[in-house]
């Protein structure tokens, strides 16, 4: 892989679908943000992706909600500060379920101060 | 919008070979190597959601000593089966994308003023006509 390519992380979709997208350096992978995930995508070498269809045998998960305060300006969220939270949370073990817009008080004017809610999700020990 | 497929950084001779018929010539193997080797150079396949390829993009950053560095969309093509369907326009979306993050002055690319499929896709992505430029370029004759 070149030097060259963007660092992974979450993005704005350019595919469209949703409003965050997950680049690991070198692909544009099925986790998305922001919207009901799309169908698994394959690649070259038909592999489907992380958030591939459920099996019978389950992983158990266990679930964070957070809500956090961000910047939107016009529709555009400030990805930044989104994107470092989400690597946060990445690092620890968390993926994203879901993510929506919501109010926040205070929330006001073009360039207001609005909120995400985040749903984290990770797999847990059954301990069995 | 969204076709339900990926994109995906081509990044092994095999990728550009899967991709051969999207090009307007054959790829060849030491072009390939060279271009994949090269610092810069970028180049990124749509894939279908079986993991065909259907669409390309390529782009080249350029420097110069008043401008920095700005990258060149060098070329953009989508199989005709899968157009109209937001791959072009996705992968015009992802080259800005990466000029972004690459930390570029800009991104440039030609086409005809007549070409409208072209500037609807570049527009999608957020670029605005600047001139109606006219190419005059050299090509080196092929020895009988």
């Amino acid at each position: 892989m070149s030097s060259d390519d963007p660092v992974a992380g979450w993005y704005p979709d350019p595919l469209g679908e949703a409003e965050l997208r997950y680049w690991d350096g070198s692909t544009w992978t099925p986790q998305v943000a922001g919207s009901e995930a799309p169908e698994p995508h394959g690649d070259l070498h038909g592999r489907v992706g992380a958030r591939g269809p459920h099996t019978p045998q389950r992983q158990r998960v266990e679930y964070d909600v957070q809500t956090v305060r961000v910047t939107i300006v016009g529709d555009k969220v400030n990805d930044k500060a989104v994107n470092s939270l989400l690597n946060k949370r990445a690092r620890e073990g968390w993926s994203v379920t879901s993510m929506n817009r919501i109010d926040v008080k205070g929330g006001v004017g073009p360039r207001g101060v609005d909120g995400l809610l985040i749903v984290f999700e990770r797999p847990v020990d059954d301990g069995q | 919008m969204g076709w339900g497929g990926t994109i995906i950084r081509a990044t092994q001779p095999e990728h550009v070979f899967a991709a051969a018929r999207l090009f307007d010539d054959e790829p060849g193997a030491q072009a390939t190597a060279d271009f994949l080797a090269a610092s810069g150079h970028h180049l990124y396949l749509a894939l279908e959601p079986d993991g065909r390829p259907i669409g390309f993009v390529s782009a080249v950053e350029m420097t110069h000593p008043d401008k920095g560095t700005e990258m060149f969309l060098y070329e953009l093509g989508v199989d005709p089966s899968w157009r109209h369907q937001g791959v072009g326009s996705a992968l015009a979306t992802h080259v800005r994308w990466v000029a972004e993050q690459s930390g570029c002055q800009g991104l440039w690319v030609l086409t005809d003023p007549d070409n409208d499929a072209a500037l609807r896709t570049y527009r999608s992505a957020g670029l605005t006509e600047q001139s109606n430029a006219v190419m005059v370029e050299w090509t080196r004759p092929t020895n009988p």
